[in-house]
């Protein structure tokens, strides 16, 4: 089969780069399974089967219904949080009525990257397959560094959630580097440089974790300190875990730990088991 | 030694992602020869020798400053063509000598990709030392993909040679596509997809390749058929080269060989034989 990964900046959406390495796991495994695919952006082919991502940003129904009358076949990777008839809690309930639902609806499949999002979309009468996250060894894409001089770094989008207790570590006298929206070589970079990385939930009340920016890390030789997560036991065995109010405590306990190079390797090997290419064969047989 | 690299990259200003395949060469060369190297964007860390790349691209007054400060020591990647043009693109002469030029001149040293440019940066009083690229495993990051459906790709800034060169290849019925400032990301999949890359001269006073573009195709093992008319510091037996009023029919004729995949190994391992380490450790040795 002949993929096109078509990333979507609808609206002026600046923050697509964020999606970049989930792009690239997926067209990794589709190349281990002996397809082709490419990424584009705001593309769609005609002659491949089209993974959208980043949808959510299209706000335009002009340019909804030019996709829908295209008839290109399409898959759209759902990674946004869908309640009460809004996407990512925006209020913008005619954005998800008339844009956003309605895409959904045509896709050919959905991929949900969130387990808890199954029932809402189950709700709506849109059938979704749990989109998996894990290894492929194309995303080894950083040598660790020999100077280890960050000791905790934090990257990814700032919520009050976590900008207290980023703030909390900090306050403890510890090194904390947060890194919002760098370029990867930059970031990467950083996180060769780096002993611990911080993992943190959005907000306090949500049930799942960045994961795949946690596999990313692993993948990449990096130790995460995650705050614990309802969700988290699929990858558990790959991190460190406390509630949010021990995480800081498990930190710093982590930072001082003599084996941390032996407990990188050990998560590592872990993750290595949870190859993502039959996982998306197995999810290519269903179309 | 401690390094960083420092790539120039000033708000809204395009095209600086042109630099971060050279700051992933020479950051891991340097690294592979022992030395701690890290990267910055725009800020040069005291306590470390800074290699500055894009410079040419910093024109505002406090970002000069940063590098003036007396705790900064700092030399210059120096890239640009404007060293052969005089400015033809970019700030204009008045920036040059405000804030180039001063850059160029309070460096501990400047290194340039361009041999020919060591005249030109003589007289303005900065003795230069030419830097070869060569291979390193940090840029062999981009395989060509099993099916390549472009024919032809050309990625950089469009001169008006390089578009009359560029149109009469797209003449021929071929495919081609062109990126100038697309995200990294994306120009990545569209080259890996590509038969043939092309590298068309900037012009005839500029006819010298990019080394770095260069560097990034070989790399990867991509044929690249490069115009002739410039130095090509001893990669011609890692290039298809043409002169100019051949290069469009040279072009044509490498797309249609049935050897490309050979080829593109045969140049990858010549490039392969020439270790970025080699070609920086001699710098590198001057700065002790």
């Amino acid at each position: 089969m002949r993929f096109n990964i078509a990333m979507m900046a609808g609206n002026g959406f600046h923050y697509l780069h964020f999606l970049f390495d989930t792009a690239k796991l997926i067209r990794l495994a589709l190349e281990s399974l002996g397809h082709s695919c490419c990424i584009t952006r705001n593309n769609l082919e005609k002659d491949r089967i089209n993974i959208l991502m980043a949808s959510h940003t299209l706000m335009d129904p002009a340019v909804i219904q030019q996709i829908l009358d295209s008839k290109v076949d399409y898959i759209v990777l759902q990674s946004e949080v869908i309640s009460d008839g809004q996407v990512n809690f925006t209020g913008d309930r005619a954005h998800f009525n008339n844009c956003y639902l309605p895409l959904l609806q045509q896709a050919r499949a959905i991929w949900e990257c969130v387990p808890g999002q199954l029932p809402i979309l189950e709700e709506l009468a849109i059938p979704a397959l749990q989109f998996p996250l894990g290894y492929h060894p194309g995303m080894r894409q950083i040598v660790p560094k020999r100077t280890r001089d960050i000791d905790f770094l934090f990257y990814g989008s700032m919520s009050e959630h976590r900008a207290r207790l980023l703030r909390e570590l900090e306050a403890r006298g510890n090194q904390v580097l947060v890194l919002f929206d760098a370029p990867a070589l930059y970031r990467n970079d950083l996180i060769a440089r780096t002993r611990i990385h911080l993992t943190l939930k959005r907000k306090a009340e949500m049930h799942h974790l960045p994961y795949a920016r946690i596999c990313y890390l692993i993948a990449n030789g990096g130790l995460n300190v995650v705050e614990q997560c309802p969700d988290q036991a699929w990858l558990e065995d790959c991190f460190l875990s406390a509630p949010m109010e021990q995480w800081a405590d498990l930190c710093e306990a982590t930072l001082r730990r003599d084996d941390l190079d032996e407990l990188t390797e050990t998560f590592s090997e872990r993750l290595l088991t949870r190859d993502i290419t039959p996982a998306i064969g197995e999810m290519l047989d269903q179309l | 030694m401690r390094f960083t690299v420092v790539i120039a990259e000033p708000n809204n200003r395009g095209r600086c992602h042109f630099f971060h395949d050279l700051a992933r060469l020479v950051s891991s060369a340097i690294e592979a020869l022992g030395h701690d190297c890290t990267l910055s964007r725009n800020l040069p860390e005291p306590g470390r020798l800074n290699l500055l790349v894009g410079g040419h691209s910093i024109y505002e007054a406090d970002h000069l400053a940063l590098f003036q400060s007396a705790d900064v020591d700092y030399g210059v990647i120096q890239t640009d063509r404007l060293l052969e043009l005089g400015l033809p693109h970019g700030p204009d002469k008045a920036l040059f000598d405000n804030f180039y030029s001063p850059l160029l001149q309070n460096a501990r040293f400047v290194w340039d990709l361009q041999r020919s440019h060591l005249a030109r940066l003589e007289e303005l009083g900065c003795p230069a030392r030419h830097l070869s690229i060569g291979y390193d495993p940090a840029l062999a990051y981009l395989p060509p993909k099993a099916e390549r459906d472009i024919d032809f790709f050309f990625f950089g800034r469009i001169s008006p040679h390089r578009q009359q060169q560029l149109l009469r290849l797209q003449g021929r019925g071929h495919g081609l596509q062109h990126a100038d400032d697309l995200n990294p990301f994306f120009r990545d999949d569209l080259l890996a997809r590509t038969r043939v890359h092309v590298d068309p001269r900037w012009g005839d006073q500029a006819a010298n390749p990019s080394f770095t573009r260069l560097a990034t195709l070989l790399s990867n093992a991509y044929v690249v058929v490069v115009e002739q008319g410039g130095d090509l510091d001893g990669l011609e037996d890692c290039v298809i080269t043409a002169p100019p009023d051949e290069w469009v029919q040279c072009c044509s004729d490498t797309l249609a060989r049935t050897d490309l995949d050979e080829l593109a190994q045969t140049f990858h391992q010549r490039f392969r034989d020439r270790p970025m380490t080699r070609c920086i450790a001699p710098l590198l040795e001057d700065l002790r």
